[in-house]
């Protein structure tokens, strides 16, 4: 993984990292690589399904189809630091 | 300092009014975050209501800072929501208030939640009460044992609440995965994430989570469990319990610690109870961290990708929304935080995800298969905690050594088991902590043995009164 590659990673996140944090993750990159043959070492010799969620047994249900109170707009823009009465402000999407 | 049940009794026979509680509890608030930065916020002006005969009405307690509170400033100590005051309640907390219980503080933790030694947080680093030169890993764990109050919700990424609670000597407690509705916690690693508590004595972590479960039609992963009483069990012989821990844990450096876990092995054994030594394939303990490491790192890249500045926390002013969101996530997440992003999104990148992300996913089942077929022949694992509180300077030059000590403890996040820890006396004046961990929903069963074999000299044991 070079400094390059890793900027790249960064940027498609929208992050910008410093010398230190890039140097650091190169170290990272290297360690998730030995990590990654060390994990491929075991699984290789099972064939288990992956384990995404710890319990497998949840009951998921649809919520019953009724309207309930939502937030009120001024709730909803209280923590947005510019909004008009109705809308949040952004700055333009489109140029 | 009280347990639950004896600060209800004194409320409901007026011995001391809740006005007196909540003085006490701002005063010693303001004493311990002057030494251990324990909170982001305390809250010195209440309403107070009348005591009820619910077990916790009237009762200050405190929340982690990434637990959403109506009203009340809620950072997870991060710079990205240093302004962010929520509109509603968790589950958890709504539940709490119902019953009438009072928020005193939002406390103070690692950003967003990631870690257990409260070094990385914006609001500076948590100082262990019983030495400060030492973590204390959480805010809620630190307060809890100065005796601020009895008890605090916490919340559980890797070993959060049960190595707080080891380092603070105090009873940390992580139910089964989904046993408490995760709405209102600010997701970080959704398959992992759990609400845990903070408090004295086991039973109070009975009396508590017993109040906050239950299925919540806002969060699919929460269960049901009208069917599991965690107070009911709490008193009942464990004669015929049997208990085992894990033979290769036991051969490392840290021999003082695992001396005075074998000397807590046996006894137990004296009590009649039966612990057997039993052995674990060591290429699989050896793997927990980095299984552990991808799984997080990826969940929280897809998790925190909502913060933009824009609808919330501090925006930035640049002439386009991409570098908007560029300035805000570079001024305003920490390196620890970007990091894990960059290298949580990487391994699911679509070419990536079989190599990385489901290749840790296979080994996660591995792991939690090998302790599920343990619990098939015994009702709990007991471990050790083999490190006490790192020093702060030590912990900030390598954080990664620390990280992957005690990594058997990460199995119950991975496997959603309940866990509890529980205090195990002092190291060289610092505390330590004995873990024990049961299969999913036995949670009665948990704190039953942990009940049971606490020692009486630890419960509502408080760094004051220890002084």
């Amino acid at each position: 993984m070079t400094k390059e590659d890793i900027i790249k990673y960064a940027d498609r996140l929208f992050i910008n990292l410093n010398e230190k944090e890039i140097n650091e993750l190169i170290t990272e990159f290297k360690e998730l690589e030995e990590s990654s043959n060390e994990l491929s070492n075991i699984s290789s010799k099972t064939d288990l399904e992956p384990l995404y969620y710890c319990i497998e047994d949840i009951k998921s249900e649809f919520r019953k189809d009724t309207i309930e109170e939502s937030i009120s707009v001024s709730d909803a823009f209280k923590n947005s630091s510019k909004h008009t009465e109705d809308e949040i402000e952004i700055v333009k999407v489109v140029q | 300092m009280k347990s639950i049940e004896e600060i209800h009794k004194s409320l409901i026979n007026n011995e001391i009014s809740p006005e007196t509680l909540l003085n006490e509890c701002v005063t010693k608030s303001k004493e311990i975050q002057k030494k251990c930065n324990a909170f982001i916020t305390i809250i010195d002006k209440y309403k107070l209501e009348k005591v009820n005969e619910n077990i916790i009405s009237s009762i200050p307690f405190g929340i982690s800072d990434n637990i959403s509170t109506k009203d009340i400033l809620s950072t997870s100590s991060s710079l990205s929501l240093k302004n962010y005051i929520p509109i509603f309640n968790a589950t958890c907390v709504e539940k709490l208030l119902n019953k009438g219980a009072v928020i005193s503080s939002k406390t103070n933790i690692d950003e967003y939640g990631k870690n257990n030694y409260g070094i990385n947080g914006f609001n500076g680093v948590i100082k262990n009460p019983w030495n400060n030169e030492y973590v204390a890993g959480v805010g809620n764990a630190c307060a809890v044992s100065y005796g601020v109050y009895p008890f605090a919700i916490g919340t559980e990424m890797s070993t959060e609440i049960r190595k707080s609670a080891s380092y603070c000597c105090v009873v940390g407690y992580k139910p089964t995965y989904g046993l408490i509705s995760r709405y209102g916690l600010f997701a970080y690693a959704s398959s992992l994430d759990t609400i845990g508590v903070f408090t004295r004595n086991v039973k109070d972590a009975a009396y508590l989570v017993n109040e906050m479960k239950g299925k919540d039609e806002k969060d699919m992963t929460s269960v049901y469990s009208d069917d599991i009483s965690l107070i009911d069990e709490i008193d009942k012989d464990i004669k015929n319990i049997k208990l085992c821990y894990i033979k290769e844990l036991c051969n490392n450096e840290f021999k003082e610690n695992l001396s005075k876990f074998m000397e807590r092995i046996e006894e137990i054994r004296n009590m009649k109870i039966t612990i057997e030594e039993i052995s674990v394939d060591k290429n699989i303990l050896d793997q927990i961290y980095n299984t552990h490491k991808i799984i997080s790192n990826a969940e929280a890249s897809s998790n925190l990708s909502n913060l933009t500045g824009i609808i919330f926390g501090p925006r930035e002013e640049k002439e386009n929304y991409i570098d908007m969101i560029k300035e805000y996530r570079t001024k305003n997440l920490s390196s620890e935080i970007k990091k894990s992003l960059i290298l949580g999104s990487y391994t699911l990148y679509k070419n990536n995800k079989d190599k990385y992300f489901n290749n840790a996913c296979k080994v996660r089942r591995l792991i939690v298969n090998t302790w599920k077929n343990i619990f098939k022949k015994y009702d709990a694992i007991i471990s050790p905690i083999l490190t006490t509180a790192p020093l702060i300077k030590e912990v900030k030059k390598v954080k990664n050594k620390y990280d992957k000590i005690d990594s058997h403890l990460l199995v119950s996040v991975l496997g959603g088991f309940p866990s509890i820890t529980i205090p195990n006396g002092f190291i060289n004046n610092i505390p330590i902590g004995i873990n024990i961990t049961s299969n999913i929903y036995e949670d009665a069963k948990l704190l039953n043995i942990a009940h049971k074999i606490e020692k009486q000299e630890y419960r509502n044991l408080t760094i004051k009164e220890e002084k």
